[in-house]
């Protein structure tokens, strides 16, 4: 063995760190402004708590901002990646500007939290950035930031739930996955409630493995909490939260000599919650307030919605699975089909994996069927929402505060092929496959979209 | 792979041998990757003097309309080959420029056919098109209304360039004409292109390092510690 080969594990996430690292600046270097999703509305959504305040109406936009922004974006060639011309005159207004081109409202969210919006709206205050370009970018970097937290917080659950070797793997599976990377350096909140699936997760694991106490409750309602609060996409991770609440709970009481401590911590916990929940709403009940309501949708609406398109379900599908490994742009740039077959491969044989072999470890079990649940609700919430209600297509980025759980479900499963004396080689496939993944998304789609 | 079987240094061997399998690739793809990558742009063209072809001689009801994508700023000329086919060449010949979408010329030039045989090649020159990179271009070329072009015909290659089509006469043809285009880069857009150039050398290095790392990871997975 040469000396250069690292020997520990945890120096393995300082790399994986630096590969992801190295990674957004790649992203940040070379992917125009106002190319990642939703960029000029969340921008703009900044803009106008700065001008407006946290109760601003999105009809009344703030024009200077809304041009500087429409400018911009035709400086950076929005149109033409959308293989349009650029107006001349480059149009003033969201509504006669990029609205004409997506054929459908383009502003600011017209609800849910502005928790995120206000903290940016405070930093560009305190830091005197003021232009729409620097803040832009200054978005961008947060969320790479963010980003590199949330990989500490996979590695973290995933190395309480099995092991440290099985944490790198995880870990460096998710840092390579491409469209991850692309969301990372995308000026929004996406970061910020992704960070808290991964906190979830951590928090989670720890709950899964360790005795229960009222800490470690707290912590799982409180992440999942705070995910609601932040976006709607962080809303399955509340009812996850409560399941394995309730099912932690059920276990250890079933358990004889466990029945009063159990009981002592619920009631801590809960205790903790109300106090932890009363105090968000003291302190921010608009936000409480428009949080819930983004959530709510009419279930039978939804199911009608459903049914009435279910010829439809399969292609809504490939296109959250296809969006969710690669898809650059407003949607605009995917990769070749026969790429895809990469991932479903990879995803198909980790299915296999986890429902054909068991697991010896109850600890594993449990996190499998905790990862299950996590990412089936979050495919459930997506289904019923946006295929149900909504009617639109969907994105693969609304997985992603599941993203430690379909991470986890890929290792596990895929391990189980392997015999117990060659998951080093299971670990080097994996990850030499999502290199693979990784550079050729890179070839052959990042670069030439934006070169 | 390496398989298990027990003995350290049997089990150090083939995880060597593992290492090797994994970086030599790895290092090899980095490398077509960052020459792919950093390959700069230059005009559109096509100059092969292999497999040259006469395309059929300019006659009044014989357009020809090419159509090509442009991969820089500043379009400002297109340069095209051709040959006399009959003496004396006459008539005038007419050049059109069009962005795919528009119905109205960019550019319009009325060309002598003497002139354009001149020295077997011809310069479409027009104002500089400042943000021509990534549009697509229709140049039509057609005999002059009033003032009939006989005798000159343009030069092409049997292979067809990627991106591109030309119909002759409302015929589509497996040809690309010999040509080139020519850019006028104003200082403005040549800082942007300095600057683009720095962002593709920061991109394609922070991508070559974090392949490089990737396989750092692998390597270490594959360690026993």
């Amino acid at each position: 063995m040469t000396e250069a080969v690292i020997t520990s594990r945890r120096s393995a996430l300082l790399l994986i760190v630096a590969c992801f690292t190295a990674q957004t600046l790649a992203a940040l270097a070379i992917i125009p402004p106002w190319q990642n999703p939703d960029e000029p509305q969340h921008v703009m959504s900044v803009r106008q708590v700065l001008a407006y305040g946290p109760d601003f109406l999105v009809n009344v936009l703030e024009p200077s901002a809304e041009r500087d922004i429409v400018s911009s974006m035709a400086q950076y060639g929005w149109w033409t990646h959308y293989g349009r011309p650029t107006p001349e005159p480059v149009p003033t207004t969201f509504a006669a500007g990029p609205a004409q081109i997506v054929r459908e409202y383009f502003g600011p969210p017209s609800g849910g939290s502005r928790l995120y919006y206000r903290s940016m709206a405070a930093l560009f205050r305190a830091t005197s950035v003021d232009s729409v370009l620097p803040q832009m970018y200054v978005m961008r970097i947060l969320s790479a930031i963010l980003s590199l937290l949330l990989l500490a917080g996979i590695w973290r659950g995933t190395k309480v739930i099995l092991d440290e070797f099985s944490a790198v793997v995880v870990t460096a599976a998710v840092a390579l996955m491409p469209q991850f990377v692309l969301m990372s350096t995308t000026a929004g909140p996406d970061a910020l409630v992704n960070l808290a699936g991964a906190a979830f997760w951590w928090s989670a694991a720890i709950l899964l493995t360790e005795e229960v106490t009222w800490m470690r409750l707290t912590a799982v309602a409180g992440t999942a909490v705070f995910a609601v609060l932040v976006r709607r996409m962080g809303a399955p991770l509340l009812i996850a939260a409560v399941g394995l609440i309730v099912a932690r709970l059920l276990a250890d009481v079933r358990r004889p000599g466990t029945r009063h401590r159990v009981a002592i911590a619920a009631g801590a916990a809960i205790a903790a919650v109300v106090v932890l929940a009363l105090v968000i709403f003291q302190v921010m009940p608009v936000e409480v307030q428009r949080a819930a309501t983004w959530v709510q949708f009419d279930p039978r609406q939804s199911m009608a919605g459903i049914t009435g398109r279910i010829a439809l379900l399969q292609s809504f599908l490939e296109a959250l699975f296809t969006t969710f490994w690669l898809s650059a742009g407003w949607l605009r740039y995917a990769a070749p089909a026969w790429w895809y077959g990469v991932p479903l491969a990879m995803a198909v044989a980790a299915a296999i994996g986890v429902l054909w072999f068991a697991s010896d470890s109850v600890v594993e079990r449990r996190a499998v069927g905790l990862a299950v649940v996590m990412t089936a609700l979050q495919i459930a919430a997506i289904i019923a929402y946006y295929f149900g209600v909504l009617q639109s297509g969907p994105q693969g980025r609304y997985l992603f505060p599941a993203m430690p759980a379909i991470a986890f479900l890929l290792w596990t499963g895929w391990r189980r092929w392997f015999d117990a004396d060659r998951q080093r080689i299971a670990a080097a496939y994996l990850i030499a496959v999502m290199v693979f993944v990784n550079v050729t998304a890179w070839v052959i789609v990042i670069f030439p979209a934006y070169l | 792979m390496a398989v298990y079987v027990g003995d350290d240094s049997v089990f150090e061997r083939t995880v060597a041998s593992d290492m090797r399998a994994i970086w030599i690739p790895t290092v090899l793809l980095v490398t077509v990757c960052a020459l792919v990558a950093v390959a700069v742009p230059g005009p559109v063209r096509n100059t092969s003097r292999f497999g040259r072809v006469l395309l059929p001689e300019m006659i009044p009801t014989r357009d020809i309309i090419y159509s090509f994508v442009m991969n820089e700023d500043g379009l400002s000329g297109i340069e095209l080959s051709t040959a006399a086919v009959s003496a004396p060449p006459a008539g005038r010949v007419r050049f059109r420029l069009y962005a795919h979408d528009r119905p109205v010329p960019l550019a319009e030039g009325d060309v002598p056919t003497g002139q354009l045989v001149h020295d077997g090649r011809y310069v479409f020159r027009f104002t500089p098109i400042a943000d021509s990179h990534g549009s697509r271009y229709l140049l039509n070329i057609s005999s002059s209304p009033g003032s009939e072009a006989r005798g000159v015909a343009f030069w092409g290659t049997n292979r067809r360039l990627q991106d591109t089509s030309l119909t002759i006469g409302g015929r589509a043809q497996p040809t690309t004409p010999v040509f080139r285009t020519i850019v006028d880069v104003d200082p403005a857009a040549g800082a942007r292109s300095r600057m683009a150039r720095w962002r593709l050398v920061l991109a394609v290095g922070a991508l070559a390092a974090s392949f490089a790392i990737a396989v750092a990871v692998i390597r270490s997975l594959l360690s026993r510690a």
